[in-house]
């Protein structure tokens, strides 16, 4: 059997408000492997270089799968981004895309919160 | 007596159906009897091992790969195939170590997070010649709730 390649993986990322603080919030859904990284890693890059010193959280809850392709994306972006003097932080990740992330050792490098509001308080 | 179950799956070598892949290896994982922490792991180990194909052959990459996943209910295991024609062994990749990999993410290097996590997450790794293919094998151990 061929594997048909019309079968869509789907991936969104989208903006979302959170009112009272100065953040830029990205909600990612879906499943973000080599297929569909390179799709985040443009929207990402554009956000970075649009918003200078950028304040970005991205909310993770409706994520259902990453790869280290997806993972290699956050990698590319976050030194870029404090080096503007903003900064990037995970929020609301689900256990199993913890463990993934645990695993690499990425809470050391990026911060990590259970929710969207703390990210965004941490932020202030 | 119990039989050994098996299924394969033929692929185009297209990041496009890495997401077919990881339901064609959850599906038989769940037959085997693996619980869902182990099916994620597999099926992250094989896309990882999948992306490594199509991306690693390039320029004379391979059209289509198989897969092929065999559970061996005796042995409490899940053995995936992932085979694909080429002329040459493909060089097995030495994983990086913990203390590497902790330095790479710290560095932000990108490279060598796909093949941690491929041997992290499953119990063995093989690379092997088999006639005129390259195979990567991984292996599964299955939880056994009972403690036998």
């Amino acid at each position: 059997m061929i594997g048909q390649q019309d079968i869509p993986v789907r991936f969104d990322v989208r903006e979302v408000p959170l009112a009272g603080y100065q953040v830029t919030i990205l909600e990612l859904a879906g499943q973000l492997d080599a297929h569909t990284a390179p799709e985040f890693e443009r929207f990402l890059e554009t956000r970075v270089r649009d918003e200078r010193k950028a304040k970005l959280i991205l909310d993770f809850h409706n994520l259902e799968y990453i790869s280290s392709a997806g993972l290699g994306v956050l990698m590319g972006l976050i030194e870029e981004v404090r080096s503007q003097g903003g900064d990037m932080k995970l929020a609301a990740l689900p256990e199993k895309i913890f463990h993934v992330l645990d695993l690499l050792g990425f809470p050391v490098v990026f911060q990590i919160y259970p929710t969207v509001l703390e990210a965004a308080v941490a932020f202030h | 007596m119990q039989m050994d179950r098996e299924k394969s799956i033929t692929l185009a070598a297209d990041y496009s159906v890495l997401k077919e892949l990881r339901e064609f290896v959850s599906d038989i994982g769940r037959l085997a009897g693996l619980d869902d922490a182990e099916l994620d792991a597999l099926s992250l180990a094989v896309d990882e091992a999948a992306t490594n194909i199509i991306s690693h052959t390039a320029p004379d990459a391979p059209h289509k790969f198989s897969c092929t996943c065999s559970a061996h209910i005796p042995e409490h295991e899940l053995v995936c195939k992932l085979s694909y024609d080429a002329e040459d062994l493909f060089a097995p990749i030495e994983p990086p170590s913990t203390a590497d990999i902790q330095n790479r993410v710290q560095s932000m290097k990108r490279g060598g997070l796909g093949v941690y996590l491929m041997h992290t997450l499953v119990d063995e790794v093989d690379y092997r010649r088999e006639g005129i293919q390259n195979v990567i094998c991984l292996v599964k151990r299955v939880h056994d709730d009972s403690g036998e």
